[in-house]
């Protein structure tokens, strides 16, 4: 294999349309449409269509995402894009794309779980080399946590390329929890990273449930606290002072994080980890990360979390870095014609 | 503020009040108005200058986390088909109940002032049953506001010295003409209805109480029993998926088991995969294997959609073709898209509604 590896990524899973331009493991580009440099400069004329916004799109992410890595297109050795999980017509348009370039071009094709483009997150590092696995050596079995908008998972991983799934939510996923109690209490959408403002200013005064604290294996749910949430809410008189939002906040947030800690601190007794990762948007949330770290100490055991934000939440550089691992594993679509979308693709 | 008795019979004093009215409300002024539950108070209800006094009247900003939307006052059907869209449902209650102490929520065209509106895009439409005030609203030729003449917390108005009694100095000045109908009889404030679900929603119990359409309904105690009672309804459609597509459209708050009774249906059509909510990716998709014959579940969220026309680009008629199980969270967005396919499609829409009896029970009611 070649000593440098270039990989242009695409990801249209969900809401963002997403470029980047990774040198092996190092992310040289990442472009993501809804962050404000890009938005300011195609946003204004975009169709609030779900599907049209990704075609749009994607080929200005696709320049940008070139420019910014100082690569030109020919230069490129592999187009990467992600066949799922995610919401099917959105996917496609990423997959089309995918597909034209690397037919027209004589590029190979990688087709990638989202997922695991989240699950390997921590192992990006920036454009000079550096990140979490730069100066620590990964050591397996490593248990990772992966909490979204969309999925609540933990994933043991023996090496890359070998997953299993241990546990995953039964409903909602954490992070739309987070949206919907915010929704409960008219903060807007999404209203996850608001609920978790106000929540450091808020005293957790209520009680709620956590959820799932009583159940066997490592399945997480959080439709119950949703309801517990709606049902106190309604017991609890408006009008509602400033100071309320913060409590509640913080006593929401309290319980569904305590949630998460509980089935991690279960798995990391059950498979002994040697290492633990972190992935997904809700790992912005400071409580979230700072209940991962004491469990981490509490059993002895490193942690780590991609070394920049825009890693967190969906982002094509988290495809392209677990596309250089499958491809050093020559795990290519030889028949580019066979690629198809995958919407419910899981671990395993 | 000027004050106007109307004396029972003297037609001259009306014919002033009219006027005077209708002068105030033009310049943006606010009029305090008698109705059949209690005192109102109006303004242009497409004059944000207006709307802003009656929001500065009432305290507890609108916009406020929690705050409610203000209904509009119109003087007939015909009028009020400019500012809201009057389905099916709501025309009934126009018919059965109008003019009265009934205020009909519906999906706003948004000609009045966006503020007046719910979050959701519904705004609540009252007729009073008051001849003058009727009368005013025709000859001024827009809709005014109709909210109680109180401010937020404070006690509903039945006569002139109510208002004079529970209102600020500051709030009095925002009024221009108060119209003295004398001491009201007390009545409770209207009900309030949203038509823009399957089935009216009482929001707020006045003196007329709509009652639900016959529905075929189920209490649920559990999140299992939930799934059973999916299991039971959709097993008594299952026969017209050789020629159909199956929509159950779920209708419930937050909470109330929405995903709960898709998995129900998931364990019907034999779904192994763990059915979880769309909400995020807003459409899953399960293939399924039923009696030999192959279909797609599709379980879908609006939720997250700003304009119920995106699931048409998300590809929702190629999802409608039959053998395929098609469940709709949060279809509020997307009923006058379904209403327009049943017409049309080989489809079998059955309307499923959870309601929220106690914190572990449900009521669950279908009809198709």
């Amino acid at each position: 294999m070649k000593k440098h590896y270039l990989i242009l990524s695409i990801d249209t899973s969900c809401d963002d349309t997403s470029v980047a331009v990774t040198n092996n493991d190092s992310v040289l580009s990442n472009v993501i449409s809804s962050q404000v440099e890009f938005h300011k400069q195609y946003g204004g004329v975009v169709p609030n269509l779900a599907k049209r916004m990704h075609q749009q799109l994607a080929d200005p992410a696709i320049i940008e995402a070139l420019k910014r890595a100082k690569i030109s297109f020919d230069k490129i050795d592999a187009i990467a894009v992600t066949i799922g999980p995610g919401l099917a017509p959105a996917l496609e348009v990423g997959i089309i794309r995918a597909k034209e370039l690397a037919k027209r071009f004589k590029k190979s094709l990688i087709g990638v779980n989202h997922m695991e483009g989240h699950l390997l997150s921590s192992f990006a590092r920036n454009s000079k080399g550096m990140g979490p696995f730069s100066k620590r050596k990964p050591r397996f079995p490593i248990l990772g946590l992966l909490v979204s908008g969309g999925h609540t998972q933990l994933v043991l991983m023996m090496g890359f390329g070998k997953y299993q799934l241990i546990g995953e939510t039964l409903d909602d996923a954490a992070g739309e929890a987070f949206d919907k109690v915010a929704r409960m209490l008219d903060l807007g959408y999404p209203g996850g990273p608001i609920i978790s403002e106000l929540a450091k200013k808020g005293k957790p005064k209520y009680e709620l449930p956590v959820p799932m604290i009583g159940s066997r294996g490592f399945n997480f749910s959080f439709s119950g606290l949703k309801t517990a949430c709606f049902y106190k809410l309604q017991k609890l008189p408006k009008p509602w002072n400033k100071q309320f939002y913060c409590d509640f906040a913080v006593s929401f947030e309290k319980a569904a994080i305590e949630a998460l800690m509980i089935k991690l601190k279960r798995a990391i007794r059950a498979y002994r980890p040697k290492q633990i990762i972190l992935g997904g948007g809700v790992i912005n949330n400071l409580r979230l990360r700072k209940e991962a770290r004491k469990a981490a100490r509490q059993f002895n055991l490193e942690i780590f979390i991609p070394y920049d934000k825009k890693l967190f939440t969906d982002n094509a550089a988290m495809i392209g870095v677990c596309a250089w691992h499958q491809a050093q594993r020559k795990d290519f679509f030889k028949n580019v014609d066979l690629l198809d979308r995958k919407p419910n693709l899981n671990f395993n | 503020m000027k004050v106007i008795k109307l004396k029972k019979g003297k037609e001259a004093i009306k014919l002033t009040a009219i006027e005077k009215a209708i002068a105030v409300l033009r310049k943006g002024g606010l009029v305090i108005y008698p109705t059949e539950t209690c005192y109102g108070i109006g303004g242009d209800a497409t004059d944000p200058k207006a709307v802003k006094k009656v929001l500065e009247f009432k305290g507890g900003q609108r916009g406020d986390p929690g705050s409610k939307p203000i209904s509009i006052a119109v003087s007939d059907k015909e009028m009020a088909k400019k500012y809201v869209v009057i389905n099916k449902t709501a025309d009934n209650l126009y018919r059965e109940f109008l003019p009265g102490p009934l205020t009909v929520v519906s999906k706003s065209r948004g000609r009045a002032v966006g503020i007046l509106e719910a979050d959701k895009g519904t705004l609540g439409i009252r007729i009073p049953k008051y001849p003058l005030v009727v009368k005013i609203i025709k000859e001024f030729g827009r809709p005014i506001t109709s909210t109680s003449a109180n401010a937020s917390g404070k006690k509903t108005p039945y006569c002139l010295k109510d208002v004079l009694k529970y209102t600020s100095k500051k709030r009095l000045g925002l009024i221009d003409l108060f119209l003295d109908g004398g001491r009201l009889s007390f009545h409770l404030p209207s009900t309030v209805v949203d038509t823009t679900l399957n089935e009216p929603a009482t929001l707020r119990r006045g003196e007329i109480e709509i009652l639900e359409t016959k529905s075929n309904s189920f209490i649920s105690d559990s999140e299992e029993k939930t799934k059973e009672i999916a299991k039971k309804i959709i097993k008594k459609y299952s026969k017209l998926l050789s020629r159909k597509a199956l929509i159950f459209a779920i209708q419930g708050e937050l909470g109330s088991g929405k995903t709960q009774f898709a998995k129900g249906l998931g364990l019907f059509l034999k779904i192994e995969e763990n059915i979880i909510s769309p909400t995020f990716v807003i459409i899953r998709e399960y293939p399924f294997k039923l009696e030999k014959k192959q279909g797609i579940f599709f379980h879908l969220d609006t939720w997250r959609l700003e304009k119920g026309e995106e699931l048409l680009d998300l590809g929702l008629e190629e999802m409608l073709r039959p053998g395929n199980v098609i469940a709709i969270e949060w279809l509020q967005k997307i009923k006058p898209i379904l209403d327009n396919l049943q017409a049309q499609k080989k489809i079998k829409l059955i309307w499923v509604s959870i309601k929220y009896l106690t914190e572990t029970k449900r009521k669950i009611s279908y009809n198709a």
